[in-house]
């Protein structure tokens, strides 16, 4: 008799401890869709590295070996031309209504008085660049770039290359 | 009486592990499912494709192996010929029917891109030419 009661004791608790087991299978289930949705629902976002390319590439553009090519600063249409000369494309076919999801800004600086050149130039989308600096994973991602280089004259010059990716759809959540 | 109470015991017990092992089951099929979706290797390899031609120059010749995507471009019986396509200057990466990514790239150069059938089919080569 006191093993039967003993025994029915135990059902009840077993029943108990399965709907708490349930319940937290699916607490567990729960938190394991939530991290799996979070990690691959993620976009990658290359925007830093996008951007770090972009000003690598306007520098290799306007120097080579520390000195600066020639007719950047001499060249009249260069200012204007600057995208085409240095083969950059801002085009963004995979955001139909964007209006510019790039912006870039070239400023040569005389190393020796610090005064900025006319030869100073930008391309793209310029209302970007006023998130430059503020906190945010959807703002703009922006590179800021400042070398010095010399002309053949050995006169030096400060280059300043800001490039700003947007392109947030592709890369935030 | 006893008896009885053993056989409603061992039942629950039975229906209680089922249940728990359709319920693991389910959960393994949403993870792996989750972590082999075809659109998150189309993401994936058009984001490098496009870093690559951003960071190349015109005389390059660049090889992206993209072995996880031709094994799921298989499985949804595509043609591993042709995932990747350049179109502008937009990469675009198609492993199944109804997926595709496209992603722009910003260095105006030529990208004739194709599949590198000697090395076991499962890297794809991106020729950078100037644009002419």
């Amino acid at each position: 008799m006191k093993n039967h009661r003993i025994f029915l004791g135990k059902i009840g608790a077993e029943k108990t401890i399965s709907v708490y087991w349930f319940a937290i299978l699916i607490i567990v289930a729960g938190v394991i869709i939530y991290m799996v949705t979070f990690v691959y629902g993620k976009p990658y976002d290359i925007r830093g590295s996008e951007s770090e390319i972009l000003s690598g590439n306007i520098a290799n553009c306007l120097s080579e070996g520390g000195y600066l090519k020639e007719n950047t600063l001499t060249n009249p249409s260069f200012k204007q031309n600057f995208l085409k000369i240095c083969k950059v494309n801002l085009k963004t076919p995979d955001f139909p209504e964007t209006k510019g999801e790039y912006y870039i800004e070239v400023n040569f600086y005389d190393f020796n008085t610090g005064s900025k050149l006319n030869s100073s130039t930008s391309g793209g989308n310029i209302n970007l660049k006023q998130y430059c600096g503020l906190e945010g994973k959807t703002n703009p991602v922006c590179s800021n770039k400042d070398f010095y280089v010399i002309d053949k004259s050995q006169k030096a010059y400060s280059i300043n290359i800001i490039s700003v990716v947007n392109k947030a759809d592709k890369n935030v959540q | 009486m006893i008896r009885n109470k053993r056989g409603d015991i061992l039942i629950g017990d039975v229906i209680f592990i089922v249940l728990n092992l359709v319920f693991l089951t389910i959960l393994i099929i949403f993870v792996v499912s989750k972590a082999n979706d075809a659109s998150r290797f189309e993401e994936l390899y058009a984001k490098q494709a496009a870093l690559i031609i951003d960071s190349a120059k015109p005389g390059m010749i660049m090889h992206l192996d993209m072995k996880d995507a031709i094994e799921k471009a298989i499985d949804e019986n595509q043609n591993i010929a042709t995932l990747v396509t350049i179109n502008g200057n937009t990469v675009t990466v198609k492993l199944s029917d109804k997926g595709g990514y496209s992603y722009s790239f910003f260095n105006d150069v030529n990208v004739n891109v194709y599949l590198d059938t000697l090395n076991n089919e499962q890297e794809y080569v991106f020729v950078i030419n100037e644009l002419k």
